[in-house]
């Protein structure tokens, strides 16, 4: 036996070889470094003959006492072993597996044995690979070959539903371009608009179907479905049936199968923790607002607790059940407030119970119940403090509103100074104007264009100017209808604003008192209260204030 | 898309009681081919090309055969060799419409007009309008 180490080889090494259909087993004296044991006989047999051996235990044991005795010796073993083989049919009648053990001196395996056995278990010639089995007995050495094959059954998948918008609404504090850290950008609330693709559904599959290796059908399972649960927010892909859309814009909330479109973003307050809040829909807090939070809806911003230096911007209207208040308000050199550190704006209105230090701009009306103080309030429309029988004060600060103020209190004891501004009329006038010249202007260009086109119909018929001279008409003709347009638009514009100068009062209506210190203007024309007045309409008479 | 996004403002102007000689003078330091023309109030009276001034002014200039009358060519105004009362646009026109008025009247430039105030702001000329609708994502 090779060794690979400077161990002595003090031990017999057992080795195998065939002579006159005798099996020789030689030990041959210090052939080995360690003693060889019945398994590494066992090997040694397997790998030096052919075919398939046993030997006698007590043979086998004699043969490692040699070699632990280190003694030499030839020992002529009678080995007459039979061929065997059997065949196996697996549990699902998949595969067949035929095994073969080669005689060794004995009884060979005939090939009819091998098929009457098949025949048995109900498998014919034609059903199995009798090349490979013929193959097999031709080989000297043990082996297990499939002779029959079907094939499996694949069961069916369930269904699966899978969100496919994008659901991702933390990350990190934003950090600005001055280096600093944003801690209040630190969510997106999720919105969807209209037909979004929310969900897809990956329907369940039955399955495939397997076979035996008798020929019988191995039927599958079917995978379990799922179906879209439907609400009236949300509603089928008409051209794919496995996609859900959104019927409609908001902030979408996944169950199970189903999405919900909330139109309506509902908070308990907006503060640090919530960071600033931008939503395609309306907000609703059921608290506060803390400082430094800005609150941006596309619809409506109701709040039902307080705003404290914060901003809500909102595409709508802006309700405050309770009060906005700013702590600070820096000033300029000059002193005049020039900066507050809450600012609500609303594209229609604002309603607000009471509000200190703030800067209110809306796109309607601002209606106040209890008072304003110190604000900068500015409204396309109408400013009315004393909403709800509330107490309706204004004291210091700016309102400015196109239509018309109104307010049971203008000013305080203190003569603390405030500017009523109303400047509708006039700025509505200049406004009518501009668009009655810019009509004007439309409608000369179109005369212009209409002599053009009159001049090439003058030089003849469609047919006869020819295509360079017919393009240019078309073209001009096309520039004449999209200029009607613009004048058509531009009379609806003139409409409405005479419907809205009819509405104007221009006005400033005090229902209680107003005080001394007050700015009055009023389309141009300015005053400053120097006596305390009860009830009374302020209005521009000619150029002058009137107090009636 | 309208005249505002591709007209050019701070318009060099003549003014109507310039000389001929006065408005050569722009024409060969800015090398433009037309100037609009401004009354005292900046409402456009008209618009001169280098050609209107051309055509007015002696060929003899500068010649041996020079004469006072060749002379006093350059002591016409401005306002005896413009075209008066040019078509005019605003800002807030279309540009096709513009162009249409620029093509079919043979115009090389059209007067930008404030409306409000009826005075120049500003002018379009061809190669405005050339290099909207060439190089403009909005015309592919």
């Amino acid at each position: 036996m090779g060794a690979t180490s400077n161990q002595p080889l003090r031990y017999a090494a057992i080795e195998f070889s065939v002579k006159n259909e005798l099996l020789i087993a030689t030990s041959t004296k210090n052939s080995a470094q360690s003693p060889q044991d019945i398994n590494q006989i066992t090997n040694q047999l397997k790998t030096s003959i052919n075919g398939s051996h046993e030997l006698e235990k007590d043979v086998l044991h004699t043969l490692a006492e040699l070699s632990k005795n280190n003694e030499a010796n030839v020992l002529e073993i009678e080995a007459h072993i039979d061929g065997q083989f059997s065949i196996i049919i697996d549990d699902d009648q998949v595969t067949a597996t035929f095994s073969y053990h080669p005689a060794f001196m004995g009884q060979e395996i005939e090939y009819d044995e091998i098929i009457a056995e098949l025949e048995q278990l109900g498998l014919s010639e034609q059903q199995v690979d009798t090349e490979i089995i013929k193959q097999t007995l031709h080989d000297d050495m043990a082996s297990s070959v499939v002779i029959a094959s079907g094939s499996k059954a694949v069961d069916g998948t369930d269904a699966i539903i899978e969100v496919i918008f994008s659901t991702d609404s933390t990350h990190g504090p934003e950090t600005k371009a001055d280096g600093t850290v944003d801690h209040y950008r630190t969510h997106t609330y999720v919105t969807v608009a209209e037909n979004t693709p929310l969900l897809r559904r990956i329907p369940a599959t039955q399955g495939k179907s397997g076979v035996t290796i008798f020929g019988d059908v191995i039927e599958p399972i079917a995978g379990e479905d799922i179906q879209f649960e439907l609400n009236d927010s949300i509603h089928l892909d008409k051209n794919d049936p496995n996609i859900l859309l959104s019927l409609k814009s908001g902030h979408p909330i996944v169950r199970d199968n189903t999405v919900i479109i909330d139109d309506t973003l509902v908070l308990e307050e907006a503060s640090l923790e919530t960071g600033n809040i931008e939503f395609q829909g309306s907000v609703k807090i059921t608290g506060d607002v803390k400082p430094n939070v800005r609150v941006e809806a596309s619809g409506d911003i109701h709040v039902e607790g307080l705003v404290e230096n914060a901003e809500l911007i909102a595409g709508n209207t802006v309700y405050v059940l309770s009060g906005v208040i700013s702590n600070t308000i820096s000033e300029n050199e000059t002193h005049q407030l020039d900066e507050y550190t809450t600012l609500i704006e609303a594209e229609k209105d604002i309603h607000l119970k009471y509000c200190t230090s703030v800067e209110a701009h809306a796109g309607g009306s601002i209606y106040i119940e209890n008072y304003s103080l110190h604000s900068a309030l500015k409204a396309h429309k109408e400013i009315v403090a004393g909403v709800n029988n509330g107490k309706g004060i204004l004291i210091g600060g700016q309102a400015k509103a196109n239509y018309r103020v109104e307010a049971n209190i203008i000013g305080s004891e203190a003569y603390v100074k405030s500017t009523v501004h109303c400047a509708g009329l006039e700025r509505a006038k200049q406004h009518y104007e501009k668009v009655k010249r810019k009509r004007r202007r439309t409608e000369d260009e179109r005369s212009m264009l209409s002599n053009v086109l009159e001049q090439i119909k003058s030089m003849g018929t469609p047919k006869s100017i020819g295509n360079v001279k017919l393009e240019k008409a078309k073209k001009i003709y096309r520039q004449i209808k999209v200029l009607t347009q613009d004048i058509d638009e531009l009379n609806e514009e003139l409409l409405t604003l005479e419907s809205e100068m009819a509405n104007i009062a221009d006005v400033i209506q005090v229902n209680k008192i107003i005080y001394p210190n007050i700015d009055i203007i009023i389309s141009g024309a300015r005053t400053k209260t120097t006596t305390t007045r009860k009830m009374c309409i302020i209005k521009n008479s000619n150029n002058e204030i009137e107090f009636s | 898309m309208k005249i505002q996004e591709i007209m050019t403002t701070n318009v060099i102007r003549a003014k109507h009681d310039m000389t001929v000689q006065e408005a050569s003078d722009i024409f060969t330091q800015h090398g433009f081919h037309h100037i609009p023309v401004v009354d005292d109030q900046d409402h456009v009276v008209g618009i001169v090309s280098d050609r209107d001034v051309m055509k007015h002014v002696s060929p003899y200039l500068g010649t041996e055969q020079e004469r006072e009358l060749d002379r006093d060519t350059l002591k016409l105004l401005v306002s005896n060799v413009m075209t008066a009362d040019p078509i005019t646009i605003t800002e807030d026109s279309r540009i096709d419409t513009a162009s249409i008025l620029l093509l079919e009247h043979s115009f090389s430039c059209l007067p930008v007009m404030d409306d409000e105030h009826d005075t120049l702001k500003g002018i379009v000329t061809w190669k405005d309008l050339l290099n909207y609708y060439v190089y403009s994502e909005a015309t592919e």
